[in-house]
């Protein structure tokens, strides 16, 4: 498994997903987090941490659907797993007052649904070490 | 009552206040009061639309006096959309070392309400949440 929900340190209200990179080639899923809470939630922000890069030209989506291993790019599509290390925005809040707060500025998660996360690529991402991290508000 | 804070499951740090849609066109719908007792600024809302009104209502919402209507927080926004869609509320289209004022920001005094005032048209139908995160400033 090289997709897990991380319990390593106090996340100060932040949901944190571990992915490991893998030796795969061709597209292929790495791993699916189901939702959490079993009720509607509303992912708001988010961000991916990669603290080691790929030694490949691997790249990743990120989304929600209702089936386990699916890919999916409605949270991040074809982010480079190579390169530079750092954090970045999955989530972008680049939203005015009063605007839908849709993909890539908001997505539902819903009870029972996945995050799947994706390699597109076809490369394989071994070394690859990050972490998502999520906010929601629960919908119920 | 058709503005009432939730209190129905966990709300991880967000304060959830339900709107229920009336037949009143123009008029208030309801208020909450300042629920800490001191200065808040409200950082981070969105408005989660169950039920759409059926007619193109437009709910002013703000900060104000007891009964008084106030747009600082939402005010063009109808709410005959589509079922089940979510709607940001406080604006986070804004650089660092800006003014967090409306609609990127609103204060909430100790002593007042958020007022919700329909206008355009009936709200009749309509269930949504408003979620709120402040910050005490205190």
């Amino acid at each position: 498994m090289t997709v897990a929900i991380a319990t390593d340190n106090a996340q100060a209200g932040w949901l944190k997903i571990h992915l490991l990179g893998d030796a795969t080639a061709g597209a292929h899923v790495y791993g699916s987090i189901l939702n959490p809470e079993g009720v509607l939630l509303h992912i708001y922000e988010a961000y991916f941490y990669k603290s080691v890069a790929s030694a490949a030209a691997s790249t990743l989506d990120i989304g929600v659907n209702a089936t386990i291993d699916t890919q999916d790019t409605d949270m991040c599509s074809a982010l480079a797993t190579n390169g530079a290390l750092g954090v970045y925005k999955i989530i972008g809040t680049d939203l005015a007052s009063e605007g839908a707060a849709t993909t890539p500025r908001g997505v539902l998660w819903a009870a029972g649904s996945y995050i799947t996360f994706w390699e597109q690529a076809g490369q394989a991402s071994t070394l690859l070490v990050g972490d998502l991290y999520v906010h929601y508000i629960r919908l119920a | 009552m058709t503005v009432a804070i939730s209190t129905d499951d966990a709300k991880t740090g967000w304060l959830k206040i339900r709107l229920l849609g009336t037949a009143t066109v123009a008029g208030l719908l309801g208020q909450v009061a300042n629920p800490e007792g001191v200065l808040l600024h409200i950082c981070r809302a969105f408005l989660y639309i169950t039920t759409p009104s059926l007619a193109a209502a437009v709910p002013l919402v703000g900060i104000g006096a007891t009964g008084v209507s106030d747009n600082t927080i939402l005010a063009t926004l109808a709410t005959n959309q589509a079922a089940g869609t979510v709607w940001n509320v406080v604006g986070m289209d804004r650089a660092s070392e800006a003014a967090a004022t409306t609609p990127w920001g609103v204060l909430w005094p100790a002593a007042s309400f958020l007022t919700v005032t329909n206008s355009v048209a009936a709200s009749t139908g309509l269930v949504a949440d408003l979620y709120i995160r402040y910050i005490r400033l205190a």
